[in-house]
């Protein structure tokens, strides 16, 4: 006889800092955390760098990009509900906010194409231009990975073959977009508001 | 040793957070220093006035002194609890000296160079 | 809802039962098929070293063609525009296609089973890193028989890289080839990450962990922190080059020195993500060949820690004759100069070592002793070029060329080596070749310091870098000479380590378990490990289980076996907490990177390809991670029966 530390008891899945997916997708966030942050410190040491800034040009029109950032504050709403339904094992409400969650992001997708027309300036014109439009490049590259990713989502919790780890994944894209909410507000400070205030 | 493990691990989240400041923290306000010391030294020259470096280098020196201090008496707390937490007193505590060592040694440029160097 | 201690009848056939069936849960696929699909942590991570070492002789061999060319004045050997693409191409195979990734290769293999876990986490993730390194290297070596391969210097500085001054396609090659492997780096990054925080069997707690995993866990928090700059920056050349962006253009705002702002934020921690797990290296062949833990456990894993903080705040020091403020540049003077204090901390916890302990002069820890010269010296010179004053006289000289290779080959490459010759007989199954092995490590120590130590002359005497040729009467025949025969001698010793490996593998004795007597878990199963790693699998009690463990210590049940479980454990005290299905192989992560790499290629000729190119990726990454049936979840499916129980709450990591 001898001694053994029986885990057949142990749950096979879990929700939070305790799954697999929540640290995968925590890397990624540091990773693409750190790009934005570094496009904005490059986006700073261009201004510091000329006497007028935006050089030439009137700053972006707030219109859009207001209203993109409205829509992507409310958002907030349905991707705390899909989490929550997610972590409680609800099919019923998890697939009624991840397809709500999938509209908000396709509006602000729409919205956001229309901002690009709205910014005064080219991304071949100057270094300015340059900048703003790769800044808002990447934050919408980042949104729409996340606008596939939670469509793919809805589709598998409507159509696929279903366990308890479909609704981790679920809780783990709301995180990852409670990140793109959050890293869109620096960006939006940048662009609209450092050129007027600034 | 692993035990039956029907209850939660209750580690000390204010201890936890000390320790994760002394690991973290102090190497991240260096960064921050170098930074704005590297960027104030253009302001500097502008004034021909090393206050703008030396004043903020000597900010961080004493807050991470006394971080070093904190992490100390976090790492002596941590000893007595349970297992992982000495090892990261002491990193804590470690990291926050030789974080300290290393922002007095970026302190004595700016004491001895001018402003327009 | 937790796991207990019990009692058990455990026999040797249990065992046995248990052994077979896991062995054929865990079995490597077969046919072509299987070999895209395989995401085991061992082949991949043997994929990686292989890959890299390849790259390591291509890279070689460019050396030695600057040397042949090197080796008297006015040479005609090479001429200067097929030299400046032999030197890019030498520091960037070593740098991007050798350095990282053979470091990334020994961790995949070795961090799962230094921890006891059964395999790593996120396998196919790792399998797609793979899949991208190798797609860039045969990317940037194609381009450069194309004589499209990049020719700026492994760092590409604008403006000489940028739209202006070099036409056509070799520095679109080089900054493509940087997002291939940075996605290869970073993806390794995360599941180095996630394997160690999450998959440490019962009982290895943070202070038990190997000084190896702590290195690769350092190493994978850099490389998360410094990647993205060169992406930055890569991603910013590529747009000024081909869509007209004006990021560096001075003429319209923008700013060339912000380019080498952002390649040397990445470019100064790159070196450490080199120099760090080859130090976890160090404390693993010393602890080993001294016979004794090494000394000094917290101040070796404070030095890893401070070190790898401290790699973020020196990158002015390659910009010292950019024309920066004193002030300013002077704070990276100190930063430089005080990061040797935990490397010191380090090598006199491995002097303490060797002196307590009983030393085994074979191969692994000559080339260890071999680090203390090459590295140590190579850590004055950096003291030295660290001081402004003195590297605006040496800057873009020989000298640097001396420092870096000796803080690189002495601090990396020896290292490494002599890990492969202690991992050998684990991998292979075979022991390596003692006489060969002894014979390498003096052909490459004395060819290494025949060749680079005359540099240090050469660049105090004014030799610049990056040169094709040079006068007869400049006064560097002789030295230049000097050099290119020590090259010569450290072919040598590569060759003879080739010869090592066939002859080994060939008729090699037999390896047992642990040959060298060490303290780590992969000496607890057998050479090769199975495609399961462990079973039985005590749990853990010390630092160094295979001295210090009990023979009785319970061992883990109740993880099943008819399919790939591994247990996961909670971050800070390494307590069982759940089981998880851990992937099965599959084709979609080459299919993704095929994918990804025609879009990348297509990138460098028009932007459309971003935009179509990147819809057969989405589709093979849909197709990665939609379930399927081997995959289910039985246990919770479907999720409406699951047990009330069974909806975890969160707790603590």
């Amino acid at each position: 006889m001898r001694q053994a530390l029986d885990v057949s008891a142990l749950p096979s899945f879990a929700f939070g800092q305790r799954s697999i997916l929540w640290w995968a997708t925590l890397g990624m966030i540091a990773i693409e955390g750190t790009a934005f942050a570094l496009l904005i410190a490059a986006y700073i040491y261009l201004k510091w760098r000329v006497p007028h800034w935006p050089p030439g040009v009137a700053p972006p029109d707030l219109t859009w990009g207001t209203l993109t950032t409205a829509i992507v504050l409310i958002s907030v709403i349905p991707n705390a509900l899909t989490k929550r339904a997610a972590e409680q094992l609800d099919l019923a409400r998890t697939r009624l906010w991840l397809v709500v969650s999938f509209l908000f992001a396709l509006a602000f997708c729409v919205a956001r194409a229309l901002e690009f027309t709205a910014l005064n300036c080219w991304w071949d014109s100057n270094a300015y231009g340059s900048i703003v439009w790769t800044l808002l490049g990447i934050h919408t590259t980042h949104f729409v990975t996340d606008l596939i990713d939670t469509g793919v989502l809805a589709a598998i919790m409507f159509t696929g073959r279903l366990d308890a780890n479909r609704f981790v994944d679920v809780s783990e894209n709301a995180f990852y977009y409670y990140f793109v909410i959050v890293s869109w507000l620096p960006i939006y400070a940048v662009i609209y508001l450092a050129p007027r205030f600034i | 040793m692993p035990s039956s493990t029907s209850h939660r691990a209750s580690f000390d989240r204010a201890l936890l957070y000390w320790l994760f400041a002394g690991i973290v923290g102090a190497p991240l306000l260096w960064l921050a220093t170098l930074q704005t010391g590297y960027i104030l030294a253009y302001q500097a020259c502008d004034d021909h006035s090393r206050t703008w470096v030396v004043v903020p280098t000597m900010t961080a020196v004493v807050t991470t002194a006394a971080l070093a201090l904190r992490s100390a008496r976090s790492a002596r707390r941590a000893a007595a609890e349970r297992l992982p937490l000495p090892l990261l007193g002491r990193l804590a505590l470690g990291t926050a000296v030789l974080i300290t060592i290393v922002l007095a040694a970026s302190a004595i440029a700016p004491l001895v160079l001018h402003a327009c160097d | 809802m937790s796991a207990t201690i019990v009692a058990r009848e455990i026999t040797a056939d249990h065992i046995a039962a248990e052994q077979q069936q896991l062995a054929r849960t865990w079995a490597q696929p077969r046919g072509l098929i299987g070999f895209l699909s395989d995401v085991d942590p061992k082949r991949i991570g043997m994929r990686f070293i292989v890959t890299a070492l390849v790259f390591f002789a291509l890279g070689g061999v460019l050396a030695g063609l600057m040397r042949i060319q090197l080796a008297v004045p006015e040479n005609h050997f090479l001429g200067p525009d097929l030299y400046n693409q032999v030197f890019t191409m030498h520091g960037t195979t070593m740098m991007f296609l050798f350095a990282v990734p053979v470091m990334e290769g020994l961790g995949l293999y070795f961090t799962p089973l230094m921890v006891g876990a059964r395999t790593m986490a996120l396998p196919r993730l790792a399998a797609f890193g793979y899949w991208m390194f190798l797609a860039g290297g045969i990317f940037l070596y194609v381009s450069f028989f194309l004589n499209i391969g990049p020719d700026n210097g492994w760092f590409s500085y604008v403006p000489l890289a940028g739209p202006e001054f070099a036409p056509g396609k070799r520095a679109d090659t080089w900054a493509q080839l940087i997002t291939f492997t940075e996605v290869a780096s970073l993806v390794g990054a995360i599941v180095t990450i996630v394997t160690v925080f999450k998959f440490r069997r019962p009982g290895m707690t943070l202070d038990r962990l190997p000084v190896f995993v702590w290195a690769q866990l350092v190493t994978s928090f850099m490389i998360i922190f410094a990647m993205p700059a060169v992406m930055v920056a890569s991603t910013a050349l590529i747009l000024d080059r081909l869509v007209g962006t004006h990021f560096f253009n001075q003429a319209q705002g923008g700013d060339p020195i912000l380019f080498q702002h952002l390649f040397w934020f990445f470019g100064h921690p790159e070196v450490y993500l080199i120099f760090l797990p080859a130090q976890g290296l160090m404390s693993t062949l010393i602890q080993a060949f001294s016979s004794r833990p090494v000394v000094g456990y917290v101040g070796l894993v404070v030095a890893l820690v401070a070190t790898a903080f401290m790699a973020f705040g020196l990158w002015v020091h390659h910009m010292f004759a950019v024309g920066l403020p004193a002030i300013g540049t002077s704070f990276f003077t100190a930063a430089s100069m005080m990061i040797a204090i935990p490397s010191g901390i380090q090598i006199f916890s491995w002097i303490a070592t060797i002196w307590s302990g009983r030393v085994r002069l074979e191969p692994p820890m000559l080339f260890a002793l071999g680090y203390f010269v090459i590295f140590i010296l190579g850590g004055m010179t950096g003291l030295m070029v660290a001081s402004v004053p003195l590297d605006l006289q040496v800057h873009d000289t020989y000298f640097v060329v001396a420092h870096l290779h000796y803080v690189l080959i002495g601090g990396a490459v020896f290292p490494l080596f002599g890990a492969l010759y202690y991992w050998f007989p684990k991998f292979t199954g075979r022991m390596p070749g003692r006489g060969l092995g002894v014979a390498s490590f003096w052909l490459l120590f004395a060819g290494f310091n025949l060749t680079f130590f005359p540099m240090h002359v050469l660049g105090l005497h004014g030799m610049p870098r990056r040169v094709y040729t040079y006068l007869p009467d400049m006064g560097w025949n002789t030295l230049n000479l000097a050099a290119s025969s020590g090259a010569v001698l450290m072919a040598l010793a590569v060759i003879v380590m080739i010869v090592n490996v066939i002859q080994s593998l060939r008729s090699g004795a037999v390896a047992p378990d642990n040959p060298w007597h060490a303290s780590t878990l992969e000496w607890a199963t057998s050479s090769p490990p199975p495609p399961y790693n462990f079973y039985p699998e005590p749990v853990i009690d010390s630092r160094d289980p295979l001295w210090n463990d009990p023979a009785d210590l319970p061992i883990v049940i109740g993880v099943r076996a008819d399919r790939r479980e591994v247990l996961i454990t909670r971050l800070l005290d390494a307590q069982p907490d759940h089981r998880y299905h851990s992937p099965d192989p599959s084709i979609w992560p080459f299919v993704t990177a095929l994918t990804t790499t025609a879009m990348l290629i297509g990138s460098i000729f028009t932007p459309w390809a971003v935009v179509w190119g990147s819809i057969p990726p989405a589709i093979a990454l849909i197709a990665w991670f939609w379930p399927r049936p081997s995959m289910l979840n039985d246990e919770t499916h479907p999720p409406e029966n699951a047990r009330p129980e069974l909806s975890a709450a969160t707790g603590p990591p």
